[in-house]
């Protein structure tokens, strides 16, 4: 009898461990990957052929599968408008939440339709011809990382005894948006501490700060902004304060003064990013067959 | 057992209904293709090859329209040997204008054709000859034109100035191998976007030739080159421009340079270029053109006959 109470109380115990860090492991995770808004084309919509008396839909299938919220706005783009005369080429869908603590998947899906008929103008008689669509979002968004790391400012006196692990930990590749902070090192002297934040673009878009969306010039292109960088509720001065990425990754470097207190301490950090992201769908093909033709 | 039979066969009647339907369903989408117009060519092997003085030869001539066009302006000349040969009424010279010949379309894609029966009266074969080798020579003169559709990218930023995901960009030559179901043919267009301030101004280089057999005259030209007239050099190789069409934009929103192309080499060009501008300000798109050429052409066929005397004894 007292075997079987053992061996019970063991399993119990396994059994809350393994719930106990599974729990912890989904507070965690929500805040990774690195899509940002997500969108396709709904199957046969924009249909790849079509003949001339019908007209031409187009349905958007988009959600924020980021944990930032975002207003994306959606540009149709990539055909002759005097022969697909869309209206409204541009739409703002709003508020899009992504995930958070208790939604580790992201928004539900949402809908843009657009339709218009064929206006063959003087192409009657044309066997068939082809256009392009393409779809543009373009939204604000942002990359919170929230790392712990080890403050003490007399990490280099050698007298004192190792006190806690420099390493960054909680960091993870990604933090659920296209642009993620990959790697952060940090020194210290008796009175200031230094970290280096480096960052890259993962997502298949370009991140901006300014500027018109889809009339990007070369010195707008590849830069985000470090909102802020926060530990124990004080800011770091950062430097650049925007960051240029070169071949996708760029760093900047903040500092902050700390006491010379013989203490240690471990806290979290907090660093977030603030970008606008251009992402562009592949252009799907549509053939126009001339059923009236001359 | 019967009916077992019975079953069997209509559901293979059905099957075969099935399958001949689908393909009946295939539309022809490619009519513009080819490099022939209308052909000309004496009806069978060999009717008319030999004759006998005072003989009427009756000699079938077939015009088939190979092409993709409608022919609805034709002139048809035929000269028969003076002297040897005679058209009913008296002379060596036979005319016919309005041959009319239906082109290609959707539905219906085979070549239409025209037989011209010639009555020919054989003469007499002068007292010292055994026989005459004698030519007739047919003209055939008409009114025929050249569609050639392409996909064109109106690139409003041709030199990469904006970082954008373009849809497309600008293509330097765009290709247009296989003719478009006439004797003369683009070869292929040359596209350019001209940047002026804030706008693109496209242009584009159509190279042209002639490869078929027969000379290009020019438009509506074909009463006084297929007639007995005198022509002027420039009526002939002669061809115009009479449709530009690209996203809304029609030939007279273009300066095209010549206005009347003169073939004189293997290959020449017209160059149109838009005169207002595109603004930049749009995305780059690709949008179908259109080019249309109005030419005449003449085809000709020869036939040699055999003129024998019979001989008395």
């Amino acid at each position: 009898m007292k075997k079987e109470i053992i061996v019970f109380v063991c399993l119990s115990l396994f059994l809350i461990s393994c719930v106990s860090t599974d729990s912890s492991s989904n507070t965690e995770k929500w805040r990774s990957g690195t899509q940002g808004i997500v969108m396709s084309f709904v199957q046969n919509n924009p249909p790849s052929e079509v003949v001339s008396r019908s007209d031409v839909t187009v349905l958007l299938e988009y959600s924020n599968k980021g944990a930032a919220i975002t207003n994306p706005r959606f540009y149709l783009t990539g055909f002759d408008s005097t022969i697909l005369p869309f209206r409204n080429t541009v739409v703002s869908v709003g508020n899009l939440a992504g995930k958070d603590n208790y939604n580790s998947i992201g928004s539900q899906p949402g809908f843009v339709k657009w339709e218009t008929g064929i206006n063959m103008n003087s192409l009657r008689e044309v066997d068939s011809f082809k256009q392009y669509l393409s779809v543009t979002a373009c939204y604000g968004y942002q990359t919170i990382a929230a790392p712990i790391i080890c403050v003490d400012s007399q990490k280099y006196d050698y007298a004192a005894p190792a006190r806690c692990d420099f390493s960054i930990k909680d960091l993870g590749s990604s933090q659920g948006a296209p642009v993620a902070v990959t790697e952060v090192k940090q020194k210290a002297t008796t009175d200031e501490m230094f970290i280096e934040i480096h960052v890259d673009n993962k997502g298949s878009g370009t991140p901006y700060l300014t500027g018109d969306c889809l009339k990007l010039g070369y010195d707008q292109i590849d830069q985000l902004s470090i909102a802020e960088v926060t530990m124990s509720g004080k800011r770091f001065q950062c430097a650049p304060s925007n960051i240029r990425l070169v071949n996708g990754k760029g760093y900047a470097i903040c500092s902050l003064k700390i006491n010379n207190a013989n203490t240690y301490y471990e806290t979290p950090l907090t660093i977030r990013l603030s970008y606008n992201y251009r992402d562009t769908m592949p252009r799907k093909e549509i053939t126009i067959i001339n059923v009236d033709k001359k | 057992m019967r009916t077992r039979y019975f079953l069997i066969l209509v559901a293979l009647v059905f099957l075969a209904a099935c399958s001949t339907g689908s393909k009946d369903s295939d539309l022809e989408k490619e009519i513009y293709k080819g490099t022939t117009g209308v052909v000309v060519s004496f009806f069978g092997n060999n009717i008319g090859d030999e004759v006998f003085e005072g003989e009427q030869l009756n000699l079938p001539i077939k015009f088939e329209n190979k092409g993709a066009y409608d022919v609805t302006n034709s002139k048809l000349v035929v000269a028969a040997e003076k002297g040897f040969m005679n058209f009913p009424g008296g002379s060596n010279i036979y005319q016919k204008s309005g041959i009319k010949l239906n082109g290609k379309n959707v539905f219906v894609t085979f070549d239409d054709f025209h037989i011209e029966e010639l009555n020919l009266q054989v003469n007499k074969l002068s007292p010292l000859s055994e026989y005459h080798d004698s030519l007739v020579i047919v003209n055939f003169c008409y009114d025929y034109k050249n569609m050639a559709f392409t996909e064109v990218c109106i690139d409003t930023d041709p030199h990469n100035q904006r970082v954008s995901d373009k849809t497309c960009s600008q293509i330097d030559s765009i290709g247009l191998s296989g003719g478009q179901g006439g004797p003369v043919v683009i070869n292929r267009i040359e596209t350019r976007m001209l940047v002026f301030d804030n706008a693109i101004r496209p242009q584009f280089k159509i190279y042209i030739s002639n490869t078929g057999k027969g000379t290009v005259i020019s438009p509506n030209k074909i009463d006084s080159v297929c007639s007995q007239d005198s022509v002027g050099q420039q009526t002939y190789n002669s061809l115009k421009l009479t449709a530009l069409d690209m996203s809304g934009y029609t030939l007279q929103n273009f300066e095209c340079l010549p206005s009347e192309l003169v073939l004189y080499r293997d290959e020449d060009f017209i160059t149109c270029t838009l005169k207002s501008g595109i603004s930049r300000d749009k995305q780059p798109y690709i949008t179908p053109l259109k080019v249309e050429l109005s030419y005449g052409y003449m085809d000709s066929a020869a036939k040699e006959i055999k003129i024998n005397k019979i001989l008395r004894v």
